[in-house]
């Protein structure tokens, strides 16, 4: 038992690195294959020859390819990311990565535990109202959640809850490690924005597994052994349905992603989002990559840890 | 002859609705301290939904009443369901048909077994009596099972775990419904055998559920033999395979012995149970009955033939 656990260990290592070098070449080569000379784009149109040959053998763009890659990817590991072609004098975009990545992690964790935690209290209202008044009015409530794109969300947001509630403010954001209770009050409205179409599908997806797990037999035997309601509900019914649950968390957390890049414009948040959507229009591609192989590594390490949670659940996924 | 043993249960007029049809109707039982009483019928007679009507283990969509549900001299009909969830487990408790599905798949077997002990009140050390009733069933190697998870167990093994919750819970009576209809043969005859050394060995009283009329009269003190919703005979077990009365019961003796011999003529029961629905009036059985006659499309009471003993037809009226 104890060598499968390990043989299982070292697999899952072993697809997680292949990944993790497959996506950051991608990410290389996706880079290289983009429009623009980087060299032009931050020296401008008109850069004498000269200048330009200089900055490409500056930053080593003179190199074969697979030179290239090996210099960034080995700098990456030391957390040397090279420097901005474009923000204030070549900040290192290591330390602009350290900076903003507390701010998204922030948001994003803070979207997913709104998320979790209205889809638990929806899906379980669902579930134990089927077919009555609460059932069909979060069911609708689900479907507009389901189809509202998040940054109309995120404006719609704003202006009901930020111009009533003054207490969550519509723009800027505090950074948690300013200030905690800051930063949840102004991260609340573009958490929710991200939160509230996952919590749509995770709440139809609890509902739908607790209403498939309730019929199931082993419920009835819970029931006949006299054990209570609440304990019927939480040890058997809540913590089967758990597993389909967890699982559907999982493969959303990389739409969450794409909600925090949105979210973080709308709401004019400092986070890796917006780092590297002003990348982009800058041409800035140390930035872009340095933010798409940060944002590859999120989604690499959750998935990790939402299967492994998933092992947890599922005794049957242990063997 | 010995004293009578206390009554512990008496059931009168239990009828279960689906919407509205009648799918059990007038059901009378009786069971006495350390009884056991055999239900047989064809499948969809009605023995589960009877037996999950005791304990008010009903699902949606299936509503039961009863004249009287009188359990050690309390009548039960007037507790609401509330109050009635102390009874299930600790006075009244159930082995299901189906093993595998019986189990929590998140869970092991420990949890079962302790979250059944503590049901009973057991606090603190709860593994060596986990232990013990795994090894009282039969089970090998207790302690490492305690650790497995039912995909890891037989159907065999799930179902002698099973009996061991049970058995931890101490109910007055232990319901079984066909516990042995799921294993193959080997299995069956094994989980049988432990079924009557539970009875040897506990105070509790037994509904023994099961379509075989053979297994009936090896396990059970009484027999109630059920036809589409309603007992058209019942009566001690010995006398009924003896000497079967009802032409039901008759044809159900007939069929398991031809199929004992290996007859080439299977002495099967021409026709089949009226769905929910199709119920034929007067004598339900009346369509089927080789001896129907006059008076069979009038509804039949059940009827007290002999001590102990009654039927559901005319024939002996
Ligand atoms: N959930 C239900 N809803 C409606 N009718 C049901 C339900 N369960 C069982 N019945 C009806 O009750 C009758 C008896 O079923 P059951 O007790 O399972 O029979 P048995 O256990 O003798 O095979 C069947 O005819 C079936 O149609
Ligand atoms: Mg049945």
């Amino acid at each position: 038992m104890g060598s499968t656990t390990l043989r299982r260990g070292l697999r899952r290592a072993g697809i997680l690195l292949l990944t993790l070098v497959t996506g950051a070449l991608l990410v290389f080569l996706a880079m290289k294959a983009a429009p623009g000379d980087p060299a032009l784009s931050a020296l401008g149109e008109n850069a004498r020859p000269e200048l330009v040959a200089a900055f490409r053998r500056d930053h080593g763009l003179d190199l074969p390819l697979w030179q290239q890659f090996w210099a960034w990817i080995s700098g990456a590991l030391t957390g040397d990311f090279g420097r901005s072609l474009t923000l204030a004098g070549g900040v290192p975009v290591g330390s602009l990565i350290a900076n903003r990545l507390p701010v998204t992690a922030f948001i994003g964790l803070y979207a997913l535990l709104l998320a979790a935690a209205i889809s638990l209290v929806a899906g379980t209202i669902a579930a134990l109202q089927r077919g009555k008044a609460a059932d069909t009015a979060l069911t609708s409530l689900a479907v507009l959640g389901v189809s509202m794109p998040d940054f109309w969300l995120g404006y719609v947001l704003v202006f009901f809850l930020a111009l009533n509630f003054p207490i969550f403010p519509s723009y800027g954001f505090v950074s948690p490690v300013d200030s905690f209770t800051g930063a949840l009050l102004s991260g609340f409205l573009p958490a929710l924005a991200i939160a509230a179409p996952m919590a749509a599908v995770f709440a139809r997806v609890l509902r739908a597994a607790l209403l498939d797990v309730m019929h199931r037999p082993y419920v009835q035997v819970a029931r006949s052994i006299g054990h209570s309601g609440k304990f019927v509900f939480v040890h058997t019914i809540l913590r089967n349905a758990l597993i389909p649950y967890v699982t559907i968390i999982g493969l959303q957390v990389r739409y969450l992603l794409g909600g925090v890049v949105v979210i973080e414009r709308v709401f004019g948040i400092p986070g890796l989002g917006s780092l590297m959507v002003d990348g982009a229009f800058g041409r800035d591609y140390p930035v872009i990559q340095a933010c798409a192989l940060t944002f590859l590594v999120i989604v690499l390490m959750t998935n990790l840890a939402v299967d492994l949670l998933c092992t947890r659940l599922d005794p049957k996924a242990r063997a | 002859m010995s004293p009578m043993p206390k009554r512990l249960l008496e059931v009168r007029n239990l009828r279960i609705h689906a919407g509205p049809l009648e799918v059990v109707r007038e059901v009378d039982l009786e069971l006495r301290q350390g009884e056991t009483l055999g239900i047989i019928g064809e499948s969809g007679s009605g023995k589960t939904i009877t037996s999950l009507a005791l304990l008010r283990l009903l699902p949606e969509g299936l509503r039961a009443e009863a004249d009287a549900l009188v359990w050690r001299d309390r009548d039960l009909t007037s507790l609401s369901d509330r109050d009635f969830r102390p009874w299930r487990g600790r006075e009244m408790a159930m082995v299901f048909q189906d093993p595998v599905g019986s189990f929590n798949p998140a869970k092991s077997i420990g949890w079962h077994l302790r979250t059944a002990l503590e049901r009973r009140g057991l606090r603190g050390a709860w593994k060596p009596e986990a232990e013990q009733l795994l090894d009282s069933v039969g089970i090998p190697n207790p302690a490492a099972v305690l650790d497995r998870y039912p995909h890891q167990l037989s159907g065999g093994m799930l179902q002698r775990a099973l009996i061991a919750m049970v058995v931890a819970l101490e109910p007055g009576l232990i319901v079984a419904d066909e516990p042995t209809t799921n294993l193959d043969n080997i299995v069956e005859q094994q989980i049988l055998s432990l079924f009557r050394d539970l009875r040897k060995r506990l105070s509790a009283a037994f509904v023994f559920i099961t379509h075989d009329i053979g297994i009936a009269g090896q396990i059970s003190d009484r027999i109630a033999v059920m036809y589409a919703g309603e007992i058209v005979e019942q009566g001690p077990a010995a006398e009924m395979l003896a000497a079967p009365r009802h032409p039901y019961t008759r044809g159900l003796i007939a069929t398991a012995r031809a199929l004992a011999a290996r007859a080439d003529q299977l002495a099967e029961i021409p026709g089949h149970l009226p769905g929910p629905g199709q119920r034929p009036s007067g004598c339900v059985f009346r369509p089927r009955c080789a001896q129907a006659r006059p008076g069979c499309e009038a509804p039949q009471p059940l009827r007290d033939i002999a001590p102990g003993r009654q039927m559901r037809c005319l024939l002996d009226a």
